[in-house]
């Protein structure tokens, strides 16, 4: 069977923190609404909606997606809410793609939305997402996201040689990314000096080696090829979970469910990795995003690679230059699914921000949920 | 609109109930696979598709990643005897030893609790 699921239109909101009394219902229906104009479409011409949404605590509002679907207008569709930690925007685009493939419905639309920002204080919200590890022995200590991460980067850095001027790179050249993207939460100009200068959260990571909590909605119209002419086509989507305790992976600083879910994406379109020419990549942290383009299989030796301006804009292969999580902000549910908005944009030559230097024939996506534990990889095709 | 939500849960602890009770206890109880031999703390549930058998570990364990901000300290650490590696949080931060043993964790919860050692040589402090 012919993998044939094209990304028709999309939008997004900001990502910031917001001030302006605006709530996530309203976030959603900017995007669900931007979203059909962009595709060139009614509501009454979407049969399917999958609203991606990482937790209830964030929204207070349980059975979001026949919320979602009243609130947007499309009563009536078939719907439904995927979840997947930090992957949940990813995975929900992989869902309503696998719906489109097996023919059940024409025009789906993922909508991801998530108030990490506003609704709750940074410390509850902290405090929920140390429960997206195993909440029975991670969760109960109380370790935050980020001193797994820093536990799992130390590991890393071990092996491959990375040091904390790599880290800054990254979080640096992230930032800067951002300041081209209207969207950005933290369109920063920024020195490696800044970031050593911040505070230190859970050594080796400061705070400027953190991506930000950010409320903002993306939203993304899934159809065949035909019915969305000039539009990037998704290639591969695919998925792994890893162990879910860091203590269990045979090397804590490898991410091996998202090398799987790379290779089975890779195998799906039938192409190499040096074939990918924009990727985002899942930076939920500055080492992470080291540990994920190893994982991805971008070079042999990521830190070589890092250091010779790979990534970079001007580089053979341009990683997050939307800013990423670090530099455009990370809504949960919403994250995977700009992610992908972004690339499918980028391959279009229409991204409104900071495009590679040379034009792309394939973009990857890569998100995951807990410590690279459920990975999303999806690989997308220029029109 | 402002809205405050309480929630007070109970979690029945099922098949694992040996390991946590270990842990209310201060004592390190693993799970030992008797088809492959793993010794996992901590404990899983099933190893190899079929039930554990429970086996009591010293509570030693060796530090071998250590993350340190705002006061806190945690750890990747492996108890003597175990094949698996623990997460734990370290009670006494301002410790550096690469040494400790299992703590009781006073506030009922279930997190694995690590106290370092006061000094290399091996003096301890519980
Ligand atoms: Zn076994």
């Amino acid at each position: 069977m012919v993998f044939d699921v094209a990304i028709a239109g999309g939008a997004m909101t900001p990502f910031n923190r917001r001030k302006d009394g605006s709530s996530w219902r309203d976030w959603a229906r900017a995007a669900a609404g931007a979203a059909l104009r962009d595709a060139g479409l009614q509501a009454a011409d979407i049969d399917a909606l999958v609203v991606a949404s990482e937790s209830d605590f964030f929204t207070l509002q349980l059975n979001p997606a026949a919320l979602l679907a009243d609130e947007c207008g499309l009563t009536g569709v078939a719907a439904m809410r995927v979840e997947g930690g930090g992957a949940s925007g990813h995975l929900a685009v992989q869902a309503g793609a696998a719906q489109v493939a097996a023919g059940l419905a024409r025009r789906v639309m993922v909508l991801g939305v998530e108030p990490s920002a506003s609704h709750l204080a940074g410390a509850d919200i902290g405090a929920l997402y140390s429960l997206s590890f195993d909440a029975w022995t991670d969760g109960m200590t109380g370790v935050d996201s980020t001193s797994l991460y820093a536990l799992s980067a130390l590991a890393f850095m071990e092996r491959s040689g990375a040091d904390l001027a790599d880290f800054a790179a990254v979080a640096v050249r992230n930032r800067a990314h951002a300041r081209a993207n209207a969207n950005a939460h933290l369109p920063l100009d920024i020195t490696a000096e800044d970031v050593a200068a911040s505070p230190v959260i859970a050594a080796p990571y400061r705070r400027l080696d953190c991506s930000p909590l950010s409320d903002g909605a993306a939203a993304v119209i899934l159809s065949r090829g035909a019915d969305a002419p000039g539009r990037a086509r998704l290639r591969a989507v695919a998925s792994a979970a890893d162990r879910v305790r860091l203590g269990e992976r045979a090397d804590a600083g490898v991410f091996a469910g998202k090398a799987r879910a790379a290779q089975r994406a890779y195998a799906m379109a039938g192409i190499g990795a040096e074939e990918i020419g924009v990727a985002e990549v899942y930076d939920s942290y500055s080492g992470a995003q080291l540990q994920g383009l190893e994982a991805l299989g971008f070079a042999p030796d990521v830190v070589a690679a890092e250091r010779a301006g790979e990534f970079a804009a001007a580089g053979r292969l341009p990683v997050n230059l939307s800013g990423g999580l670090l530099g455009q902000g990370a809504p949960v549910g919403a994250t995977g699914v700009a992610q992908v908005l972004t690339v499918a944009q980028q391959l279009e030559g229409r991204y409104g921000g900071q495009r590679p230097a040379r034009p792309a024939r394939f973009g990857l996506v890569d998100t995951h949920g807990g410590i690279a534990t459920l990975n999303a990889v999806s690989i997308l095709e220029a029109p | 609109m402002k809205r405050q939500v309480t929630l007070d849960y109970t979690l029945p602890e099922g098949a694992l109930r040996p390991y946590f009770e270990g842990l209310r206890e201060g004592r390190a109880m693993a799970s030992h696979c008797v088809i492959c031999g793993r010794v996992a703390f901590p404990a899983r549930a099933q190893c190899c598709g079929a039930d554990v058998e429970w086996r009591a570990l010293s509570g030693r364990a060796q530090v071998e990643r250590r993350t340190d901000g705002g006061g806190r300290g945690f750890a990747l650490v492996r108890f003597e005897g175990a094949d698996t590696r623990a997460t734990v949080g370290i009670t006494n931060p301002e410790a550096s030893a690469d040494a400790g043993e299992l703590t009781m964790n006073t506030e009922g919860g279930a997190g694995i609790w690590l106290t370092l050692d006061r000094d290399q040589k091996g003096g301890r402090n519980v």
